[in-house]
């Protein structure tokens, strides 16, 4: 199968990803085709998204002594990693400009328990002072919640320990095991465990060869590589998938080049490649695979999903090559889902739609359905133990189900369903002249596999609407 | 037919090589051309790079300028400029500075100029908008001249470059009155200008060819990094100093030859190891571990094998060649009375301070004060082996990681008692630090510099990783717990507060102690002179393992505690490679040979940017929050650009901030002092002075 000729009705292609690749090992928990109103897992949360009557959500009760907390405002924080990002990548910005857009459809709606959604604080934790901003914000304690997507979460101990909601995505997964008071948006991933997608997507695309590479400095990215050798020996017979070459130990930045490693794919007849590296780790991939006449081998890019400037901007590298997301693409029927209200209010807002941003919507919508659920005279613990409560949140269709009440702790190898998700899915696209495309049906847009049963089998296509 | 696959194979992997190879090979050809012109060895060369290349990346990607005019504004035009203000602003005033101190001065330009360009052209790295080079669709066109392995455009203009640049510089130096003239006033200025030949100019030309060269690699090599980062140019520049060193910094053609050798060194065992790892599995360890490593350890290798570079001797401090090597400059006129009133005032003050701190202090200020404390504890190994040692170790960082490590590995995962680990952790990193020592007992002091460098770079790139080092998961859940001594559980920040300026109060004392032993005694008589030391039966290579196996066991017990201080190694955050050389500017920069120096640069490192950068400070003086303008918080650069510009006193005085001003305001009072007392001596019945003053006076004097 050639990669320009990748069939779009094919369902589903895919595969994981890295720093959020931890996605790929992350699971999502539910029953298929389950409707928004039910999404959040209890039910006064659920029907909130239907509530939007223009006077908010909820009742207004005077309360005090809540951190954050005025009979006018409810105050958070974003904490992230900004300017000093060495990876180059948006984060504190776009997670920003995601909570935000969400907090003006909410407030535009008259708000939650008769108050207004704010971002009072945000934080640049300058890569290397995530614990002092942490802690600055636990000892002002002016914010009721964070919403914190560093590169070092090395102040979500700290936050934990004051008891502070942290909403995250799923970059920090070990920073975040075992924390009933952090909220990753997709439960915490086993990132090594063997994975049905590993194998499903390369089958789909007719490849019988895989390599997995990634980078040796990064434990997520060995991982990675770890669970594409584990799936394979699993499920390799069953999907008439081998491996053909893996390393997990490249160097950050590819300095050396990446020649010999190509070569020995290419030796070994690879005809996939499942990439643990950054957006600019996959660039330098995918030159060498063209400079070495391997431009149809499919490439599977960890990140970079939803940054239109940089698919266009390498468009003929790109050409063909697939991303996984664990949020709801893009390109998908926005229709009864939360994505119409995202793609409208980051319009509002002169924000540009990113991977980040559509994060930072879906952390606030979990933030807010958990205060919602935690009644009028909400405070943290309240909220806490109201989250913890979801078994089925999507997000109004963002993500696939999660349930909070035991995914805070991976799931392992050995045990994959005690704390692993019902049902592990994710949304593929493929770039095709410098834009992404969805894989598959843009009514069913989530590619998921049932985890209770660890045999080999297809995926089903499903919505969460 | 197996041998024709070998030999294409070998031909593949030189051709594979040969770009990065090229690249390794700018920066080995700008290396030595700047240390030929201009006597520097200079690590900011990958900062010079970097400016080019941002600019560069900024006009002609950005703002859409044409290959041309951004190649001149960025290569012709900001290059040389910059040159000639590094040599007309710092290095003309630094050409009889030792080479250690002027690598000083360059290490805290390496951290100044990046962070200088990205505030002033408002850059920050995207990932995925890759820098261009400088020629159209330079990452994309492909030649195969050989059938075998095809280069890119881009590739091909960096090896043509490399080569032209390489024949016309070692023509320049060869045939040319200039190249002479420019080798001529490294050598001696005072005897170049005696012959008529204006020292000044001559150097400035050098400093603005080899900026230019900077320039010129920076843009060239830009194309193959990812995102624009100063780390990865950093990288480079230290990968590069193998190359470079294969020549002993002189030689042009050897330079070249050893970058393009390293590149293809390394294709080499990438092809090969892994398909002798599939058949030997002894050798995947090695694949696994040792590969990544391969430039470092070949640098490390160079450096300690190279006999020539052995050989060399150089001034190894500035303040070497002395005999003996004077105390603090300021000590030498301080008033005894005085100085036990300032003693005794600083002692009660530092009291109040505690006496604030454990009952005002929140536990933002509790961590960061902790974070001093324990910082200090590590700089105190600064302390020891530059300050007292007079080498310049840029594996602190390392050592230090060591100790957290240890305390990782011995009380979370195997149930040690939290502080018998750290000092278990002290021991190990104190042994290790002496082991290195061995090699590298003979080489002179820029070359300990570079060799601790690849051992730092080693280190990150390999040990961290083991599972029986960096655990499982080295970049995160290095959980490390707060010591339990007996009924005294020191859970609390307040409590780990005091168990660490107890343990910051002991290292002093044993610093100071040290200082004054036989131990720190031989080592002042081997800075003075180290044959005349021989002489005596002192034995300098018995020296060096002492004071580095003490400097590295004092970072690593404070590495360990700034582990148990934060709840977890953080490895990426706090030991990094890059970031030692922040640690050892800041130390330099307050003071390397006093325990004040260390204490200052903790402070300077860990309340710096919430006092000063966040406006807290500026809060205090106006008495309200909300009046501090809102031109804060000031961006966090700052900090690299205030104390790598810092670090440019080193070279003019190596005593440090605190000590020089200790020195001026002492020579201030001396003077008002002698003038008051010539007053005096011609009123009637005026005394000739003072006599607590005179002999502070004679002492300044």
């Amino acid at each position: 199968m050639s990669r320009k000729n990748l069939s779009l009705s094919s369902r589903v292609l895919g595969t994981f990803l890295v720093g959020a690749l931890a996605l790929a090992a992350c699971g999502n928990s539910g029953d298929d085709d389950v409707d928004a109103a039910d999404a959040p897992g209890t039910t006064e949360a659920a029907e909130s998204g239907s509530e939007d009557s223009g006077e908010g959500s909820g009742e207004f009760q005077a309360i005090s002594g809540v951190p954050g907390v005025t009979d006018d405002e409810i105050s958070f924080a974003v904490l992230s990693t900004g300017e000093s990002n060495p990876l180059g990548y948006c984060l504190l910005a776009c997670i920003e400009d995601g909570v935000k857009a969400y907090f003006d459809w909410r407030n535009s709606e008259g708000g939650l328990h008769g108050r207004d959604l704010v971002v009072s604080k945000v934080v640049d934790d300058e890569l290397g002072n995530n614990q002092v901003k942490a802690l600055e914000l636990t000892e002002d304690s002016d914010v009721f919640g964070v919403f914190s997507v560093p590169l070092i979460a090395s102040g979500f101990a700290d936050l934990a320990s004051a008891r502070v909601p942290v909403w995250t995505n799923v970059v920090a997964a070990s920073e975040s095991a075992g924390q009933e008071t952090i909220f990753q948006l997709s439960g915490t991933p086993c990132i090594k465990c063997p994975a049905m997608s590993n194998l499903y997507l390369p089958k789909q695309a007719g490849a019988t060869t895989v390599a997995a590479i990634g980078y040796g400095v990064s434990q997520a990215s060995k991982d990675q590589v770890a669970s594409v050798i584990a799936s394979v020996e699993k499920w390799g017979d069953d999907a008439g998938i081998e491996l053909g070459y893996t390393n997990d130990d490249m160097p950050y930045g590819l300095p050396n080049g990446i020649g010999p490693e190509v070569t020995a794919m290419k030796e070994a007849g690879v005809d996939y490649v499942i990439t643990a590296f950054d957006q600019g780790g996959a660039l330098a991939l995918e030159q060498e695979l063209e400079r070495q006449g391997m431009s149809d081998v499919l490439v599977q890019l960890p990140q970079g999903y939803a940054d239109a400037e940089f698919a266009a901007a390498n468009a003929d590298l790109l050409e063909g090559d697939i991303l996984s997301t664990y949020v709801r693409p893009l390109e998908a029927n926005p229709e009864g889902t939360q994505m119409e209200h995202y793609l409208h209010w980051m319009e509002e807002r002169g924000a540009t739609v990113t991977e980040y941003s559509l994060h930072g919507w879906v952390m606030a919508d979990l933030a807010y359905q958990g205060i919602l659920a935690a009644g009028p005279q909400f405070d943290r613990e309240a909220v806490i133990e109201a989250t913890n409560q979801f078994t089925d949140y999507t997000g109004g269709g963002m993500t696939a189900p999660v349930d909070y009440s035991r995914q805070h702790n991976p799931p392992t190898i050995d045990d994959p369903v005690t704390n692993g998700p019902a049902q592990r899915c994710f949304g593929y696209v493929t770039i095709t002249g410098g834009e992404f495309e969805l894989i598959g049906d843009p009514e069913k847009p989530w590619t998921c596999w049932d985890q209770a049963d660890g045999e080999w089998h297809e995926p089903t296509a499903t919505n969460f609407e | 037919m197996l041998a024709v696959s070998v030999v294409t194979d070998v031909f593949r992997a030189v051709l594979q090589g040969a770009p990065p190879g090229t690249v390794y090979a700018l920066v080995a050809l700008g290396f030595v051309l700047a240390y030929k012109t201009s006597g520097v060895f200079n690590l900011a060369f990958g900062a010079q790079a970097y400016v080019s290349a941002v600019v560069y990346f900024k006009t002609h990607v950005e703002w859409g300028w044409g290959i041309v005019p951004s190649l001149l504004v960025s290569v012709v035009l900001l290059a040389p400029l910059l040159g000639l203000l590094l040599e007309w602003a710092i290095f003309r005033h630094l050409r009889t500075a030792p080479p250690v101190a002027t690598l000083v001065v360059a290490i805290g330009l390496a951290l100044a100029l990046p962070n200088i360009v990205d505030l002033v052209m408002n850059f920050q790295a995207l990932t995925g908008r890759a820098p261009q080079g400088i020629v159209p669709d330079g990452n994309s066109v492909f030649y195969d001249p050989f059938g075998v392995y095809s280069f890119s455009r881009n590739e091909l203009v960096a090896m043509g470059v490399a080569v032209v640049a390489m024949a016309s510089l070692a023509a320049l130096f060869r045939f040319s009155a200039l190249g002479t003239q420019m080798r001529a006033v490294v050598e001696s200025p005072r005897m170049t200008e005696l012959n008529g030949i204006a020292a000044d100019r001559v150097s400035a030309f050098a400093w603005a060819l080899s900026s230019l060269f900077a320039g010129l690699a920076g843009v060239l090599i830009a194309p193959r990094f990812n995102t624009l980062a100063p780390n990865e140019f950093f990288n480079i520049v230290v990968v590069a100093v193998a190359a470079a060193a294969v020549g002993r910094l002189v030689s042009l053609p050897r330079a070249l030859a050893g970058g393009l050798g390293l590149g293809i060194l390394i294709a080499l065992f990438s092809t090969f190891l892994p398909r002798w790892s599939d058949q030997h599995t002894w050798l995947a360890p090695i694949q696994e571990n040792v590969a990544p490593a391969i430039p470092f350890l070949v640098l490390f290798g160079v450096i300690v094998l190279v006999p020539s570079l052995r050989r060399e001797v150089s001034a190894s401090d500035p303040l070497a060649g002395v005999d003996p090597p004077p105390v603090g400059t300021a000590k030498g006129i301080e008033d005894p009375r005085r100085t036990m009133i300032t003693r005794l005032v600083g002692t009660a003050v530092l009291f109040g301070l505690a006496a604030v701190v454990f009952t005002q202090a929140d536990a933002v200020w509790l961590f960061l004060i902790t974070q001093t404390l324990v910082l200090s504890i590590v700089f105190l190994s600064i302390t020891v082996v530059t300050g007292l040692g007079g080498y310049i170790s840029l594996c602190q960082g390392a050592f230090a990681a060591i100790g957290g490590f240890a305390v990782f590995q011995l009380a979370e995962l195997r149930g040690w008692p939290s502080l018998t680990a750290a000092v278990a952790g002290a021991v190990i990193a104190g042994i290790v630090g002496a082991i290195l020592a061995l090699p590298i007992r003979r080489l002179s002091g820029i070359w300990v510099a570079i060799a601790t460098l690849a051992f730092a770079y080693f280190f990150d790139a390999v040990m961290v990783k083991f599972s029986w080092v960096g655990g499982s998961s080295a970049q995160a859940a290095t959980r490390v717990p707060r010591p339990l001594i007996g009924a005294w559980d020191f859970a609390s920040d307040k409590a780990f507060l005091a168990l660490v300026a107890v343990v910051l109060v002991v290292v002093s004392v044993g610093v100071s102690l040290l200082t004054r032993s036989t131990t720190g005694r031989q080592l002042q008589a081997i800075r003075g002179s180290e044959v005349a030391a021989q002489s005596i039966g002192i034995s300098p290579v018995r020296t060096r393992v002492v004071v580095f196996g003490i400097s590295a066991a004092i970072a690593g017990l404070g590495g360990a505690l700034l582990a148990i201080h934060q709840e977890n190694v953080n490895y990426g955050s706090n030991f990094s490679p890059f970031g030692g050389l922040f640690w050892l500017v800041l130390v330099v920069t307050f003071g390397a040979r006093s325990t004040g120096g260390a204490v200052a640069a903790g402070a300077a490192f860990s309340l710096f940017d919430r006092l000063l950068l966040q406006g807290t400070a500026l809060g205090w003086i106006l008495r309200d929050a909300e009046r501090i303008p809102e031109l804060f918080p000031i961006s966090p650069k700052w900090r690299f650009v205030l104390f790598g510009l810092g670090a440019l006193q080193f070279a003019r005085h190596p005593e440090g901030v605190i000590d020089m001003t200790k020195k001026r305001l002492l020579e201030k009072r001396t003077a008002k002092a002698e003038r008051a007392g010539a007053d005096d001596a011609g009123r009637p019945g005026g005394t000739e002075g003072d006599d607590a003053v005179r002999p502070v006076a004679e002492a300044a004097r």
